[in-house]
């Protein structure tokens, strides 16, 4: 095997990879990363069994072939390489790293001892999406989602198309966090459900940074997401993700709107008073025109901050986890947002106006 | 040789042949899931894509010459995914747990779990979703007034009634509405007796009786399911009575169900029947076919499911014994009607329906028949295959007939001649008796479903 890089391509392609290389596996073969030629294409592969990473980069193929890499010694070296081009050979699995001025040699191992990258077999069509619309409503979800010993099924980010429009949900049994995508007429669909594991869905937001549309392949037990350099395919988690629509709030009685920046400061102000427990209060105060943010602790004191409000509502108090508070309050981008209020001790909606597919719904602490 | 004890052996084999971390990563977590005698293949699981792949391309000759070599029939392997866990971030684990640990108790969930951990008490069960029929209205009668008038009404309570017709359900709804009404000022507690039985050993064991006694005895409401699990286990008995003792006089209430009367249950003691009886005695039947329909029309709503009443009204008169069987046939059509988009046809219900009900009896012999019944009856088998015309054998030889029929379809002569050197027209007039009856009297037709149910687990 012999190709011509650059150095920059590289790098992007080990940054992608190295997501899915466990440097702590016991199996050898795994800390490496295989380096093939399909065609003019190169590809970098890496998994931990769990999920992989396929990326395909740009550059010269001399001559064709196939070999594993030690994942971070390969790495190390080509980031800290001065050049622009970088030329690598294999022979005999030893591996030749060549600029201007500079030559490396590695021990390779043979790529037939590389794990087989299960393949989709593309039975149900794919779904086709714009990139952003996925990425953004994930990163808005996935704060909710929290890996559980107990209960597999939340541990991870519930992925739904329904017709024209996909659902995305997360919930760590506290709080849940929902966004609804429309689809734009061009994109395709089919109607499916699946769970993807927190670590995948996380893995994904940080990849498909330059392309346009992103493609998912969903099978009984993995999910394949693509775009035309970049391919992550993992496993799904196995359940029922819960019903979790009877929990959201229908047109709780009391909603006030605040000012979204103000409400985070508030949050975070509170925070250094709060218990064990994050508890924070929020309360509407008696004449119902100020949203007071009050949390006390009996050897360092205490803080109040009063929020202007809007809208209609009687008297309320309200102790929150104010980390569970904060997380939901970033998921909205708007300068406003509604606090859909029923009682102390039942869930509160937060919701803004002018995102109405995305809302995040947070269980109080007990008074 | 059983399934397991093949894929241990095979696996022993290979551990030797490939190295360690090469065993660990991708055959450690396999599993051999079925054995096809007939073809003689045999399906392995795996624990995810990439080891199905692997084990396929590089250790299938290697599993399928050390399953030949233990077992010479076997053609061929397949492969096949299992049991998907989630990925586990391992370091954010610990820190997790701590973290929930911290605030579990004051942090309300968002979605309830499943099973109270203190009360032990599943939410689902309740009062509201309880189906109330003609065979089951003194039951859910006295259920409700215990739940309205705690440890003053009927003390004990003692349901009981056959298996899947709703004890469990019944008696836990009474907890579940006691806990909703009183909140943190009522103990309520439902234990299997199994659980009390392990709680007893533990204790004898560890010199804990203490802690026994303390958990079981500052309890306002105790609820015991399938209490004739204890009968014959002296040490278990007797702590159940003290135990029973020191609530009742307390009049803290007792809620106790069996899957039979317990001047039935026989190994039971005397002074713990005698206390049984003393309060209240009810029993749930099987449901008639209007319940069973309810029941399914209840079921169906309840899981947002619309499926059209003349389905639902086939499957109320074809499934008639239990309802966890209902529920079970209510499921498969669901799933055909929802997951493969299938309109059920009269067919395909039809095939559902007998695979639900008739479930195949593996290795029951006649004499398992006849040991079963002369068992439940107290009486000698002997006495069952003899000419004897004591008048306690009568019944219990025509339900020994009757099962050899239904179960083991074996010939009315062979029934016949294996009871007692009888005639095949004994056998046949025993086996349309028993027929009728059970259509009839809901008390025999609970019996024979009792011996069977011992029979499957024989």
């Amino acid at each position: 095997m012999k190709l011509i890089l650059l150095k920059t391509n590289l790098v992007d392609a080990l940054g992608s990879v190295e997501r899915a290389v466990n440097e702590s596996s016991s199996l050898p073969i795994l800390k490496h990363a295989l380096v093939k030629t399909v065609g003019g294409k190169i590809l970098l592969v890496g998994t931990n069994l769990e999920l992989a990473i396929e990326y395909s980069l740009p550059g010269k193929v001399i001559e064709g072939g196939e070999i594993a890499v030690p994942f971070s010694l390969f790495n190390s070296l080509i980031k800290n390489l001065m050049a622009e081009r970088v030329a690598i050979e294999e022979k005999d699995r030893k591996i030749t790293i060549t600029t201007d001025n500079y030559e490396a040699v590695l021990q390779g191992q043979d790529a037939a001892e590389f794990p087989i990258i299960p393949s989709i077999q593309k039975q149900t069509p794919p779904l086709l999406f714009p990139t952003e619309l996925f990425r953004g409503a994930l990163q808005n979800v996935i704060v909710a989602a929290q890996y559980s010993d107990i209960r597999p099924e939340i541990s991870g980010v519930y992925f739904k198309c329904s017709g024209r429009m996909i659902t995305l949900a997360a919930t760590d049994g506290f709080r849940l966090a929902e966004e609804k995508i429309n689809l734009p007429p061009t994109a395709s669909s089919q109607d499916t459900a699946a769970i993807i594991p927190l670590k995948t869905a996380s893995e994904a937001l940080k990849m498909f940074k330059g392309s346009e549309e992103i493609t998912v392949c969903i099978e009984p037990n993995q999910i394949l997401l693509s775009s035309p350099n970049e391919k992550i395919i993992s496993r799904l988690i196995d359940g029922s993700f819960p019903e979790y629509h009877a929990v959201i709030p229908h047109h709780p009685p009391h909603e006030v709107t605040v000012n979204r920046a103000e409400f985070i400061n508030a949050v975070r102000l509170a925070s250094p008073f709060s218990g064990r427990a994050n508890d924070v209060i929020v309360r509407l105060g008696e004449n119902k025109k100020v949203l007071e943010v009050y949390s006390v602790d009996s050897a360092l004191g205490e803080s109040l901050y009063k929020i202007p409000v809007k809208g209609k509502g009687e008297r309320f108090s309200i102790i929150f986890n104010w980390k569970y508070l904060l997380d939901g309050l970033k998921v909205f981008s708007g300068n406003e947002v509604t606090l859909g209020v029923t009682s102390s001790d039942r869930a509160v909606l937060l919701q803004n106006p002018k995102e109405p597919n995305l809302l995040y719904v947070v269980m109080p602490i007990k008074g | 040789m059983e399934n397991n004890e093949l894929w241990e052996n095979v696996l022993g084999d290979i551990e030797l042949q490939i190295s360690r971390p090469n065993f660990l990563t991708w055959l450690k977590h396999s599993k051999l899931l079925d054995k096809n005698e007939r073809e003689g293949i045999v399906m392995v699981g795996l624990p995810n894509n990439f080891a199905k792949e692997w084990v396929k391309s590089r250790y299938h000759k290697l599993i399928l010459g050390s399953l030949r070599n233990i077992d010479g029939s076997i053609k061929n392997v397949d492969y096949t995914v299992v049991n998907q866990n989630p990925l586990r971030p391992p370091h954010t684990a610990a820190k997790n747990a701590q973290e929930e640990a911290s605030f579990l108790e004051s942090q309300s969930p968002l979605l309830e779990p499943e099973v109270n951990p203190k009360t032990n008490l599943n939410p689902r069960y309740t009062f509201d979703s309880f189906v109330v029929g003609s065979s089951n209205e003194i039951a859910h009668a006295a259920a409700e007034a215990v739940a309205k008038d705690i440890g003053k009404k009927y003390n004990p309570l003692f349901v009981y009634g056959g298996v899947g017709l709703g004890k469990t359900h019944l008696i836990q709804a009474v907890g579940n509405r006691v806990a909703a009404r009183h909140k943190h000022a009522v103990n309520v507690l439902y234990a299997s007796s199994e659980k009390f039985i392990n709680d007893v050993v533990w204790a004898v064991r560890n010199r804990r009786m203490e802690d026994v006694k303390k958990k079981y005895r500052d309890i306002d409401v105790l609820i015991v399911d399938d209490i004739q699990f204890i009968g014959g286990k002296t040490a278990t008995e007797q702590e159940f009575f003290y135990t029973f003792n020191t609530l009742y006089e307390h009049n803290k209430q007792i809620i106790i169900s069996s899957d039979r009367p317990p001047n039935s249950i026989p190994t039971l003691e005397e002074r713990l029947r005698s206390r049984f009886e003393g309060g209240m005695i009810v029993d749930v039947g099987y449901p008639d076919y209007e319940t069973r329909l309810a029941i399914l029309k209840t079921k169906a709503r309840e899981r947002g499911f619309f499926i059209d009443d003349k389905v639902l009204e086939e499957v109320a008169a074809r499934v008639q014994k239990n309802i966890r069987e209902l529920e079970g046939v209510l499921n498969k059509v669901v799933f055909y009607e929802q997951c493969k988009n299938e309109k059920i046809d009269e067919k395909k219900l039809n095939e559902i329906i007998s695979e639900a009900v008739q479930v195949t009896p593996k290795n029951i012999t006649a004499n398992d028949v006849v040991r079963a019944v002369a068992d439940f009856f107290e009486v000698a088998p002997n006495d069952i295959t003899n000419r004897s015309r004591k008048q306690e054998v009568v019944q219990p030889r025509q339900i020994a007939m009757y099962l050899l029929r239904d179960m083991l379809k074996l010939s009315y002569p062979h029934i016949g001649d294996r009871l007692g050197k009888r005639d095949h027209t004994t056998a046949i007039h025993a086996c349309e008796k028993i027929t009728k009856e059970c259509s009839r009297d809901p008390g025999l037709n609970q019996k024979i479903l009792l011996i069977k149910e011992r029979l499957y687990k024989m």
